[in-house]
This record gives C-alpha cells, sequence and structure tokens, in this order.
C-alpha cells in the first residue's frame, strides 16, 4: 500500500468533520439496500479509502449507486454520517470529472428542461386523459446562471469531455 | 407488567408468557351468558360486562387481570378456563381457598320411561339429550341449575341444585315501550312478554344469573341473591366474592352458618365414645 | 478584616512552577519571574521546576524562613489539585496557611493556549498579576473542626455496597446498609458463573450476603428508600422510607409454606421475567434477609398465605415506616441497570422470541433458572447454534451511551465456554467490533476462547431478522475482515447488553448535592487521583454507580470507599475551611432578613426581623458568599474571597487593554473545574479570558461586574453550574436572578447587554467552555469593530 495521501485526507475530513470517527464496524454496509443488488457495494471501503486519502474513495464508480436511503446515517454508531459523507465524495469525483456519464446526462436534464424527468408524448396524452392542463414550461435561465457562477456548468462541460 | 391477551374468533385469552411456563386464562364469549356473577367477583375489578348496540358484551382488563382464578369456579356456563403450564389447575380451590359447589343436576336413567323426552324438549339451554332408552346425555358444564326439567318430569327422574337463592322484580313502569332486551338475555326463558305487551318474571326459573340487570337501560330490574348454597372450602377471597354477590348481611348469617357448622363438628370430636 | 494588617509590612513571596515543560515549554517562566519581581509587596520571586514535588516545597519553606515572608503566591497549576499541598507547606512553616493564593497558569493557560506563546506568557503575567493583589489583601485564618460521628450510611447491597459495608463495619465503624429490594445481592446475584475463573457467582456472592445479615455492627435496612439527607460531613441526618412488606421480618423464618397457596402467579424480576413467582415471594433461594415480601399490588388479598403461615408472620396492613439515622459519612453504591435492549429496534428484542439479552441467557444457563440450566429456546428446543452481538447499548451514540460498558466482550466470551462446557459440539458466533481483555486472566480466557473453537466475526451486526418457519433469528452483518455480506441463521441470538445509569441516580444526586457527568453516572473528585471521592466532604462513590464496571472492580472500589470514608470517621474530626460568611458591618444590618432567604442551609438567621442583626452559624456555613452578594447594605462579607480581595483581581486584570479582556467568574465546583477539564483536555481557545475564581457564582454581586465593565472589560462572563447542579444548592439561582436585573440597568449606563454573560457550564464540560470562549471572542472582536467596545480614553 502507498503512504497515506495526507492533502487528499484533509481534503476530505474538512468537508466531513465526522470521517475520522469511523471505527470500521460495518454496519453501514450490513444495513445497506444496494448490495441485494449490485454486488461488491462497500460504503465501508469507501470511507476507510477517504481516511487514507486514497484515490479509491473518489475513483471506485460503485460510489454512484447509493439511494439515499439513509439507513446507514440512521444505525451508524459512531455518529459518521456516513450519507453525507457519500454525497461529498460524489462531489469530490464530479469536480474531476469521475462521475458516470447518466449524472453528467440528469444534470443537463435539469438544467435544460427544468425537470429531473423528461416530459414525452406518453405524459401530455396522459395527463389530457386525466383532464389535467399541459405541463407548463419551466424558466431555466436563473437556474443557468446559478450552474455558471457555482462552476456547476464548468464542471459538466469537464465530465462531458 | 401486563398480560399478552388475544381475541381469535370467539375466545379472549390472557397469557401471561413465561420462559418455559406459561399461565393462559381463556373466556369463551360464544359459551358465555354475560352474567354478572365473574365480574363481581373479580378481585382486580378486571372484567366488565357493558351493553354495545343493545347487546351485551364482556371484557377483561389484561393490566388488571392477575390470573388468581376465583371467577372460574364462580362460572355458571364453564366459561372461563385457567391452565398452567397447559393443564386445567385452580390454586384456590385446589387449596380449598374456594370452596365447592353442589352437582348441577343428576337424572336417575332408571326411571326414565320409554320415549319421553319432555327434559330434552324443555330445557332452555339444551343442555340434555336423550340417547336411548334409559339413556340420556346431560352437558353439565352450561347446565343453569333452573328447575324446568326437574318441573317437566313426571317420574322424579330428576334432581337439581341451585345455588343462588333471592329474589327478583321488575319494575314494568320504568319498561320503555316494547322492549324485551331482558327478554332476549335471560339464559332460562324466566323473563316473557305477555300479550299485553309487558314482561314479566317467572320467579321459579330464575337463576339469579344477573344478565337482565346488565341489559336492562333503565334499571327497571331488581334482583338481589341473599344465600349462596356452597360446599367446604373457605378463604377472604371468597369473602369479599360472596359479600359483593349478596350482602354484608349474608355473609354474616354464612358465616354464622359456617360457625354452627363448626360447633357441631367440635361437639361431635369431643364426644366420648 | 479587610485590608492589610497596619502593624506588619507586607512581605510577599513568588514562585513560579514550570512544572516539567508543561508549562515551560509555553509559558516563559524566567519573563513571567521578572516581571512578578516589579509588582509591588513582592520581595522574593523564584522559579521551580516541581513546586508540587518535595524540593520545590522545601524551597518554600527555605522562602518563607529565610526572606521572612509574610504572603505566598504559587504560580502553577490549578488550586484544585494542590490548594491543599501549599498550604499545608505554609502551615509546616509556620505560616497561617490563608495567607497563600494560588496563580492557575496551567490548565488555564499554558495547556489551552499552546500555538500562542507570546500571549499565553503575557496573560500568565496577568494572572500572576492579580493573584499578588489578592494575596496583598488576604488575613490569617482558622478552621472550624467537626466532630465525625463513626456512623455510615451505604446506599445500596449489591457487592460493592456489601464489601464496603462488610470493610467498615471490619474496622469497628457502625454501618446502616439501605437497599431498595427485599434482598441485597444485586446483579452479581444474577449471574450464574463469574469470569475468568468460571467461580459460580452466587456461592462466592452468598456467604458474603450472610456476613452482612449476620455483622454485628451493619444494621440491615432492605426494601427502603433515600427520602431525605440533610447536614454535613460528620453529621449527616438522613431520612429513609422502608416500603413494607406485609410480612413480619422478626417472625418470618423463610419456610415457604405460603407460595404454594397464593393464587396469584407473577414473573420474577430476579429470574428477568423468565420464571415465575407469586405475588408472596422471595427473590432468591439465597437471599438476605431469607424474609418474604407481598407484592401487594398484585395480591388479591385471599388470605391463603395467612392461614398457611404457622408462625402468623403476615400483616397485610403493614404501613411505610420512616427511619432517621444520623451518620458521618455515606457511601454511595447504588449500581447501575441493565440496557433495556427494546430501543436497539434493529434486533428485535421482544418481538422475536429467540433474540435474549446476556442476563436473561445467565438466568437461563444457571441451574436455578427457568430451564434448570439447559439452553433452552421458549419453544423447548435445544439451541446448538448460538450467535452473540456484541456493544449493544454501548458504544452508540443513537442509543445515547457512547462509552463502552467494559466487562461485555470477556462476558459474553465467558458465555460461551459455558454452553462448550454443556455441549462441546456448539456452534457459536461472537459478532465484535473491538475485543477489549483488559483485566486479569482476561487475555487468557479469550485465547481458551479460540482454542475451544467460538468463531469471531468482526462485524457490527446491522439487524436481525426471522425465519418464519421455525422462528430462527437470521444475524445481518458484513464481515469486515472478508469484506462479505453474512446472514447468518442460529438457534438463539444473544445480545450482549451494557449498563447504564438508574432510574433514581438522578435524584440521589440532587439529595445528596453530588455531580452527574454527561454520561449519567456519578463522577468522582479525579478520575486518576480520587476515584471513589466526590466534591461533597464525607461522601463516596463506588461500584457500577460511577460507571460499568466488573466484578473485580466494583468490589475494589467498595474497598476504597471504606478506606476514605473511616479517615474522617477515625479521627473523629473533620476541618471546616475558614471561609465562611462574616457580619463585618453589623452597624449596616438592618435585621432586613434578605440573606435568609439566600440561605439553603439554614446558616444565616435573623431572630427578630427588623430587631436583631444578622447571626452566622459558621458550622453550617459552607462559604458560598450568596448572603453577602445580595445584601442590600454591604454589611456581610466573605473570608478569603472579600469584596476588596475580588475588587483587586478586577483591577489587576485589567490593568492594560481592558476592552481585549473576557473577566470570567468561575464557580469552584463547575466551571471552574469545567475550565480546568478544557486544559487538561487541551482545548484550545484565545486569550483574552482572565478567569476569577469564585467558591460559587452566589457570590458574584452585581458591584462585582458593573466594577470590571467601569474598568473597561470587553465582556464579562458568569459561568455558574448548571440549575440543578449548584454544589451550594441555589446559589446559581441567585446569580441568575441578580443579572437578569442587570440586564435592565446595564444599557442606561451605557453598557451593551450583550457583553455581559451568564453561561452554564459544568465539571464536565471542558468542550462547552472552550467553545462559548472562542465564541465570546469572536463576538468581542465585532464589538470592537463596531464601536460597542471602545479603547478606554488615556488618562480618563
Amino acid at each position: 500500500m502507498e503512504d497515506i495521501d495526507f492533502e487528499n485526507r484533509h481534503k476530505i475530513i474538512n468537508k466531513n468533520k465526522k470521517v475520522v470517527m469511523c471505527l470500521q464496524c460495518g454496519t453501514c454496509t450490513s444495513s445497506c439496500l444496494i448490495p441485494r443488488y449490485l454486488k461488491d457495494y462497500n460504503p465501508r471501503m469507501s470511507f476507510i479509502h477517504a481516511l487514507y486519502g486514497s484515490r479509491k474513495a473518489i475513483e471506485n464508480p460503485t460510489l454512484w449507486a447509493c439511494s439515499v436511503c439513509h439507513t446507514c446515517q440512521d444505525r451508524c454508531p459512531e455518529g459518521v454520517n456516513p450519507t453525507e459523507l457519500l454525497i461529498s465524495l460524489k462531489e469530490l469525483a464530479f469536480a474531476e470529472g469521475l462521475a458516470p456519464k447518466t449524472v453528467a446526462q440528469g444534470t443537463e436534464l435539469v438544467l435544460s428542461t427544468g425537470r429531473a424527468y423528461p416530459a414525452s408524448a406518453i405524459v401530455d396524452s396522459a395527463r389530457e386523459r386525466l383532464n389535467l392542463g399541459k405541463l407548463r414550461d419551466v424558466d431555466v435561465k436563473d437556474l443557468n446562471k446559478i450552474a455558471e457562477k457555482t462552476g456547476l456548468r464548468e464542471k459538466l462541460n469537464k465530465l462531458k469531455g | 407488567m401486563s398480560l399478552e391477551k388475544t381475541e381469535i374468533g370467539e375466545q379472549i385469552a390472557l397469557r401471561l408468557p413465561l420462559y418455559v411456563n406459561e399461565v393462559l386464562l381463556t373466556l369463551d364469549k360464544k359459551t358465555c351468558i354475560k352474567c354478572d356473577i365473574c365480574s363481581k367477583v373479580c378481585p382486580k375489578e378486571a372484567i366488565k360486562v357493558s351493553v354495545v348496540d343493545k347487546k351485551l358484551e364482556i371484557e377483561i382488563d389484561k393490566d388488571k387481570c392477575v390470573l388468581c382464578g376465583v371467577c372460574v369456579p364462580f362460572c355458571p356456563v364453564g366459561a372461563l378456563d385457567i391452565q398452567i403450564d397447559k393443564q386445567s389447575k385452580n390454586i384456590l380451590t385446589l387449596h380449598e381457598g374456594l370452596p365447592t359447589f353442589p352437582e348441577k343436576i343428576s337424572i336417575d336413567e332408571k326411571k326414565c320411561p320409554e320415549d319421553c323426552r319432555k327434559c330434552e324438549e324443555l330445557c332452555p339451554v339444551k343442555a340434555i339429550k336423550v340417547r336411548g332408552p334409559n339413556k340420556v346425555e346431560v352437558n353439565k358444564t352450561i347446565c343453569m341449575r333452573c328447575p324446568v326439567c326437574l318441573d317437566s318430569c313426571e317420574d322424579g327422574a330428576i334432581i337439581v341444585n341451585p345455588i343462588f337463592f333471592g329474589s327478583i322484580k321488575i319494575n314494568t313502569d320504568k319498561c320503555p315501550e316494547g322492549c324485551d332486551l331482558c327478554v332476549q338475555v335471560c339464559p332460562t326463558k324466566a323473563i316473557e312478554m305477555g300479550e299485553d305487551k309487558k314482561v314479566s318474571v317467572k320467579d321459579r326459573y330464575c337463576v339469579f344469573c344477573g344478565a337482565c340487570t346488565n341489559i336492562c337501560p333503565e334499571k327497571a330490574i331488581d334482583m338481589g341473591r341473599t344465600r349462596v348454597l356452597h360446599g367446604e372450602g373457605f378463604s377472604s377471597a371468597w369473602n369479599f366474592a360472596l359479600e359483593k354477590l349478596t350482602s354484608a348481611r349474608s355473609v354474616y348469617l354464612d358465616q354464622d352458618d359456617r360457625a354452627r357448622k363448626r360447633l357441631v363438628e367440635l361437639i361431635e370430636e369431643s364426644r366420648v365414645v | 478584616m479587610t485590608g492589610p494588617d497596619q502593624q506588619e509590612k507586607l512581605r510577599i513571596g513568588v514562585f513560579i512552577c514550570h512544572c516539567g515543560k508543561n508549562i515551560g515549554a509555553v509559558v516563559d517562566p524566567a519573563a513571567v519571574a521578572e516581571y512578578a519581581k516589579t509588582l509591588p509587596d513582592v520581595v522574593f520571586v523564584i522559579e521551580n521546576l516541581y513546586t508540587c514535588a518535595e524540593p520545590g516545597q522545601e524551597e518554600i519553606r527555605k522562602a518563607i524562613k529565610e526572606h521572612n515572608l509574610n504572603r505566598v503566591v504559587v504560580a502553577s497549576c490549578s488550586p484544585k489539585l494542590h490548594e491543599p499541598t501549599f498550604r499545608r507547606t505554609l502551615t509546616e512553616a509556620g505560616l497561617n496557611k490563608y495567607l497563600f493564593e494560588m496563580v492557575n497558569i496551567r490548565e488555564h493557560c499554558s495547556w489551552v493556549h499552546m500555538r500562542e506563546k507570546e500571549k499565553a506568557t503575557k496573560k500568565a503575567m496577568d494572572l500572576v498579576r492579580m493573584g499578588v493583589a489578592k494575596a496583598r489583601l488576604l488575613q490569617p485564618l482558622e478552621d472550624i473542626t467537626v466532630p465525625v460521628k463513626k456512623e455510615a450510611l451505604v446506599l445500596g447491597g449489591g457487592v460493592a455496597g456489601c464489601q464496603a459495608a462488610l470493610d467498615l463495619a471490619d474496622l469497628g465503624f457502625k454501618v446502616n446498609l439501605v437497599e431498595k429490594d427485599p434482598s441485597i445481592g444485586g446483579i452479581m446475584a444474577q449471574l450464574d458463573k463469574t469470569l475468568p475463573t468460571m467461580d459460580c457467582s452466587i456461592c462466592i456472592l452468598g456467604p458474603k450476603l450472610v456476613d452482612v445479615g449476620k455483622h454485628e455492627n451493619i444494621n440491615l435496612i432492605t426494601n427502603a428508600e433515600l427520602k431525605s439527607v440533610d447536614g454535613f460531613i460528620g453529621n449527616f441526618k438522613v431520612k429513609v422510607e422502608v416500603k413494607p412488606r406485609y410480612v413480619d421480618m422478626t417472625k418470618c423464618n423463610g419456610c415457604g409454606e405460603c407460595v404454594d397457596v397464593c393464587p396469584v402467579i407473577l414473573p420474577n424480576q430476579y429470574d428477568m421475567q423468565l420464571k415465575p413467582r407469586k405475588a408472596i415471594y422471595c427473590s432468591f433461594a439465597q437471599a438476605v434477609p431469607l424474609v418474604y415480601a407481598i407484592d401487594k399490588d398484585k395480591c388479591i388479598e385471599c388470605g391463603m398465605c395467612m392461614d398457611a403461615c404457622d408462625l402468623n408472620a403476615i400483616n397485610l396492613d403493614q404501613e411505610p415506616q420512616e427511619i432517621n439515622l444520623e451518620v458521618g459519612t455515606v457511601i454511595v453504591a447504588t449500581g447501575a441497570e441493565p440496557f433495556d435492549a427494546t430501543r436497539k429496534e434493529e434486533y428485535g428484542y421482544g418481538k422475536l422470541e429467540n433474540v435474549i439479552t446476556s442476563l436473561e441467557f445467565e438466568r437461563i444457563i444457571c441451574a436455578s433458572g427457568p430451564t434448570g440450566g439447559d439452553l433452552l429456546r421458549r419453544d423447548g428446543g435445544h439451541a446448538k447454534k448460538v450467535g452473540f452481538v456484541q456493544c449493544v447499548g454501548s458504544r452508540d451514540e443513537k442509543c445515547g451511551n457512547k462509552y463502552c460498558s467494559s466487562y461485555c466482550c470477556l462476558a459474553t466470551i465467558k458465555q460461551a465456554m459455558l454452553i462448550k462446557e454443556h455441549d462441546p459440539e456448539a456452534e457459536i458466533y461472537i459478532f465484535y467490533t473491538d475485543i477489549r481483555a483488559f483485566g486479569k486472566g482476561y487475555e487468557d480466557l479469550y485465547a481458551r476462547g479460540r482454542e475451544e473453537g467460538l468463531i469471531f466475526i468482526r462485524g457490527r451486526p446491522s439487524s436481525i431478522k426471522e425465519n418464519p418457519k421455525n422462528k430462527n433469528p437470521i444475524i445481518v452483518v458484513e464481515n469486515t475482515l472478508t469484506n462479505e455480506l453474512m446472514e447468518v441463521e442460529v438457534d438463539l441470538a444473544v445480545l450482549a447488553i451494557g449498563l447504564q445509569p438508574t432510574e433514581g441516580a438522578r435524584n440521589v444526586a440532587q439529595m445528596l448535592h453530588i455531580p452527574i457527568g454527561a454520561d449519567g453516572f456519578f463522577i468522582e473528585s479525579h478520575p486518576k487521583l480520587k476515584p471513589v471521592d466526590t466534591p461533597v466532604d464525607g461522601i463516596y462513590i463506588c461500584g457500577t454507580s460511577a460507571q460499568p464496571r466488573d466484578i473485580k472492580d466494583s468490589v475494589t472500589t467498595g474497598s476504597a470507599a471504606a478506606a476514605r470514608a473511616s479517615i474522617p470517621m477515625g479521627a473523629g474530626k473533620f476541618s471546616v475551611e475558614g471561609i465562611t460568611s462574616v457580619l463585618v458591618h453589623p452597624e449596616k444590618c438592618t435585621a432586613c432578613a434578605i440573606c435568609t432567604t439566600k440561605c439553603p442551609y439554614g446558616a444565616i438567621q435573623v431572630k427578630e426581623k427588623g430587631k436583631t442583626p444578622a447571626i452566622i452559624i459558621e458550622a453550617s456555613c459552607k462559604g458560598c458568599g450568596t448572603c453577602v452578594a445580595d445584601c442590600p447594605f454591604k454589611a456581610l462579607d466573605q473570608r478569603h474571597f472579600a469584596d476588596e480581595q475580588i475588587f483587586a483581581q478586577i483591577d489587576a486584570a485589567l490593568e492594560e487593554d481592558p476592552e481585549d479582556k473576557i473577566i470570567s467568574f468561575n464557580c469552584n465546583w463547575c466551571s471552574y473545574a469545567g475550565a480546568d477539564l478544557a486544559g487538561v483536555s487541551r482545548f484550545q481557545y484565545p486569550t483574552n479570558v482572565r478567569i476569577i475564581r469564585v467558591m460559587c457564582s452566589g457570590r458574584v454581586s452585581k458591584e462585582m461586574i458593573m466594577r470590571a465593565f467601569e474598568k473597561g472589560a470587553g465582556m464579562v462572563l458568569v459561568a455558574p453550574c448548571h440549575p440543578s447542579d449548584c454544589h451550594y444548592i441555589s446559589g446559581n439561582l441567585h446569580a441568575k436572578n441578580r443579572i437578569d436585573q442587570l440586564y435592565k440597568v446595564l444599557p442606561s449606563k451605557g453598557i451593551d447587554p450583550r457583553r455581559l454573560r451568564l453561561e452554564y457550564v459544568s465539571a464536565a464540560e471542558g468542550l462547552v467552555y472552550q467553545r462559548l470562549i472562542k465564541e465570546m471572542t469572536e463576538q468581542l472582536e465585532e464589538f470592537k469593530k463596531q464601536g460597542i467596545v471602545k479603547t478606554p480614553v488615556k488618562g480618563g
């Protein structure tokens, strides 16, 4: 194993003070719903990699499988806040362009339509049948301004390659 | 620490679940005639009979019941049972803390005439079944100790032992018009609605169960027990139950009775032979 | 009483301690010493490496003699640690011990400003100046000696309480042992075997219990609870309420004839509700006293037991009885409660029938338990595969218990070994996060466990499910050593539960005025050096009432508490500090009797309101100073914490750059100790604060606070104990009232009320004090920027 990468480690700790409390007890991984569907999904391993400043913490593609159900956060006996920690790791990964294409696509969808799920012809006709009005258009001008100013647009472009 | 209560079908069960031991009280609501006896004798006032939608309902409070078993021998229809480790057992009666009651009914089958089914036909609770010539079966658990069958038998084959003595009077001026709730609940059919649309009670067939007093919405029925016929066995639990069923004076008389009996015993014992 | 002695000229000696590197590496002792030489009336200054050590003390004695010193200032650690040490040094040198002032430049300076050496040194100089300013005004005082009754009260009859009681009784003291249950024995009586030797628990405890019951010096009071405690060391007046057993203790011989005839069957608490008992019962066969008791709540008063009892021992009309005791010392051994495993919902305890706790396991595996010692499940089946889950209710912030309960790792291994003894083919899994084998023989038992084939899986189970077909528990866990998720189906799951404070602990603490920590257990005076003392003289704690412990440590602390209690009782007397209240200006006293309403001890009395001046009963006076601060006519003052002395400290603190300073009035028992703890824990905070020690926040008068503001203080902090925790019962409440009144008046004096803060800080809250000072310093900077705090005009 390489040495501990203190710079990386401190970067992660500064974003999540409580990560240093992790005892690697495994409550999070055994509470998690995802391993049922994705073998080898292991949040505990992400946390030990994070503590050692290892690149594996953010390069691991399974990082993105977390469904943010908060079961681990509910149960962690040391108060590590694992859900928030995983979100932080995702943020760090995203900043380096290390996120799945679907993340870029999803974000782009929100920035262009203002919606997380696309409005399609099927949706329109269903709404008509149910006597609901048409979905109104969302004004995304301000949203895109925010994306520019916060650097989200830049990170997104980096991701799209 | 309260008991586990389950209500499956027509049975209420109160269970004390220990690790290997178990104490279980069961109340068969189908057999239960919703009289007022168990609720009166319970030392913890855990049993309640109430009127819901013009019907009588019985409830046991699992926080108050201590599974002492006082109620079990008093139930006129044997609807209550306590099982300790799956065996019916009553600690109080075992140690003579409660008296035994005289046998409900005995039928001398030899005296039955052929093809006579009068007792079977007339029994208000269908406790008697004539199975064949000189073969009569009695469900002694549900027998109400009323003299209906005794009165019907011209051959003197039946002996019935009631245990409650007292008086009952219905103040019909309090009755709501057309109300016949008491008629519906009386287990011995001792109350009937006359042609004048007024109810009346056949004293002789009243077994002083108290179901009618429970359901009467206008408290029109005065029912009081004055004596309870019983065998050996005594404790404060019995005293308390007796007072609740009858009155303080009746308890005094009962104790007087007991004292007199004991005196007679002592005299017998000391008699020089 | 105040003001320097007119006859003699002041000759103050100042001793600056390095404390090795503790002070020396941060504060520059040489610079502070040089500075001290410049202070008025200081005639002798020296630096020491370790002032508290014998050479250091010898220096002081020598200096007093050679330089004719009549006041001594030591700048070193917290007075809560070594004030008594140095006071003794002065006495040995022939100087009155109250002519000594201690300056805290370690816990309150070098340890909390480790990265700001220059500022720390400057602060140390300020603190020394403050100390010398007070020393100048110190007067010789005499302690008050009170007699100590050679009789003790031990609260709690578990193994710790029994040990303490036996030790004291063997030493010749009379002991009253009060136990709330009908029998003594506690949790140890419920265990099957003890570790690491696998001794039968009740076999080794039983004889001790019998000894307690038989000892001529022990008055055993069972089925009783503490109602109230008044008084002070040497003379505690205790009220105990004995709850009725409804059985005459002088008649019952424990024959048990009553049990057979009782119709009411209930779960037996001693057997963790797994085995039946009757409404009339004796908890267990080896109970002491071996006398039955009736659970009146469930009793139907059938009288069958009365008929069965040949000795006529049953009396259903028994009333509660109040007993009054007068004792010299109190030992608290009230124990702890097992963690309620229903609080850990994920493990299904209480819902899944084959999930049990470790204490229930003890009863099941014990021959006197519900199964006669067979490892049976509720359905009667033999349990061959058993899974133990560790750390249930311990090391778990979600359950509110962050501490480790210490004994459970080895207790589980012991239980696993017991199973293997009965059934060598049994499959046993232990799901752990760490194995703590700290005690003697513990590591050996752990090794033997591995030799016997126990399977250790490192992972904290997240939940326990149930196989609906056979009700087998399924333990869901990640094996962190192999990175594999496992669902282990077992016949029986045992939760290794920890201990938590008893429900009545808070109540006992309030009655005795002893502190409780953040975890709910009683706090000892010092975690290392005074493990069984409490801040209240004459009251000691032992056993699991102070922290989760194994039997060995409970017995050890029980004996320790007995030893500590025997010191004042053996001497027959105890000295009360002479820092009492005094009517210094009787001519000013109008007998308004306001002071009498402030004193919770009845130590100041006015016989006739409006007529006779106040009288102080010195032996009852605890020296809090609350009456002094609230006297509207300033007729009262406190010895050794006089108005003049405290004003001198305030003035000295604010001599330079007052607008940068936060004057913090800390009470001796809570916030001063809290600030000490911040130091011990090395919690760092800015150097602006200058702490002034008072015995109680109740001593802090409006005049003191106004003095600080008048001298230009940036901010003032008064830090009392938490509302129900005041060492002097109500001093903090009176302090709060005073400050609330002051808030209304401050704006009219041109002072922003936000510059005055009242914040509760307990002895356990080092972290809170650190955060508070950081926050106040930030606020002070803001105030300075906004001009709310102004630099005083020089010469104005």
